[in-house]
């Protein structure tokens, strides 16, 4: 799948596993920390708290992917990749 | 929990900064934000993701030789604010190859906007996202179209309304519910989108696909 459109799904199932499974007054509206930020304070959940942790985290990895390291084949891409992967599945248990 | 500290490296590496987009137009709103590019060796945690567009020399090289988009942007609306060396690192790359890849790249935002629409219809929970993408879609298919077929390409964010008479043919209204849905989605600006009306929503983003098809098949046909 051509990276972007990937990055697109990611960011879809994300959001779609935090607004059908976390109660809040709020949606999620994207993965831009601004906007989690906004979701966090309209649904008052602390910065610490692990899911706004967790979705910082897939944030950071994603728009990283999405600038400094657009070279697929390099270690450090999959790395980013495969973190991803691992935030999503810690997301999904944690909600 | 873990530790999470994705920009370990601390040496800073940054020689050269550029501003982009609207600031360079002098395109600015309210809601407008300053476009950064920051050019680096290597990986710099005093950079915020946030705040720049961060790519390494070799591959903004790789964007001007392949002739893409975002380096035709660059080339077309950059202006250098810091030089660590005092030279201007983009302007000596000259102008970007031609810019080629207009029907995969429309194709490919084609395939996005599709993807939302279906999500849309199928009564998504993250309606925002969807429209924000929608407008990302539709913008993105505008400008890489411009680039390819007009005497002056358009990059701005109204760039689906600055083609003439190919611009996007939806109201007023949902044009600005789609904006609305990107500035929420993107920087968490903006009243929640509460009320649509989704049988009109769905016939004007009807006419939007069809539009977008329209652009796809003209740049095909422009090779």
């Amino acid at each position: 799948m051509d990276e972007f459109v990937g990055r697109m799904a990611t960011q879809r199932h994300v959001l779609n596993l935090v607004n059908r499974n976390v109660a809040s007054s709020e949606k999620l509206f994207g993965l831009s920390s601004k906007a989690i930020e906004r979701w966090a304070l309209a649904n008052r959940l602390e910065p610490t708290s692990e899911v706004v942790q967790l979705l910082r985290r897939i944030s950071s990895e994603l728009f990283f992917m999405a600038t400094r390291s657009q070279e697929p084949v390099s270690a450090e891409y999959e790395l980013k990749r495969q973190r991803i992967v691992e935030s999503v599945s810690a997301l999904e248990e944690s909600i | 929990m873990f530790s999470f500290d994705p920009y370990q490296e601390i040496e800073p590496t940054v020689t050269h900064i550029y501003a982009f987009g609207s600031i360079c137009r002098g395109d600015i709103s309210v809601d407008s934000d300053v476009d950064l590019l920051a050019l680096v060796e290597r990986r710099d945690s005093s950079l915020d993701p946030d705040k720049f567009s961060i790519y390494s020399y070799k591959r903004i090289t790789e964007l001007w030789d392949s002739g893409n988009a975002f380096a035709w942007h660059l080339a077309l609306e950059s202006r250098l604010i810091y030089s660590e060396d005092g030279e201007d690192f983009l302007k000596a790359l000259g102008r970007p190859s031609k810019y080629v890849s207009a029907p995969k790249d429309c194709r490919r935002f084609q395939e996005i906007l599709e993807s939302a629409f279906f999500f849309v219809q199928e009564g998504t929970p993250s309606l925002v996202f969807e429209l924000s993408t929608i407008f990302l879609a539709i913008r993105n298919v505008a400008t890489c179209y411009s680039l390819a077929m007009l005497p002056s390409p358009t990059f701005g964010r109204d760039s689906a309304r600055k083609l003439g008479s190919r611009s996007v043919p939806i109201s007023d209204t949902i044009y600005s519910l789609l904006m609305r849905a990107r500035l929420l989605s993107t920087r968490g600006l903006g009243d929640d989108i509460t009320e649509v009306d989704m049988p009109n929503l769905a016939e004007e983003l009807r006419r939007c696909r069809a539009w977008v098809n329209e652009l796809c098949m003209e740049v095909e046909r422009n090779g």
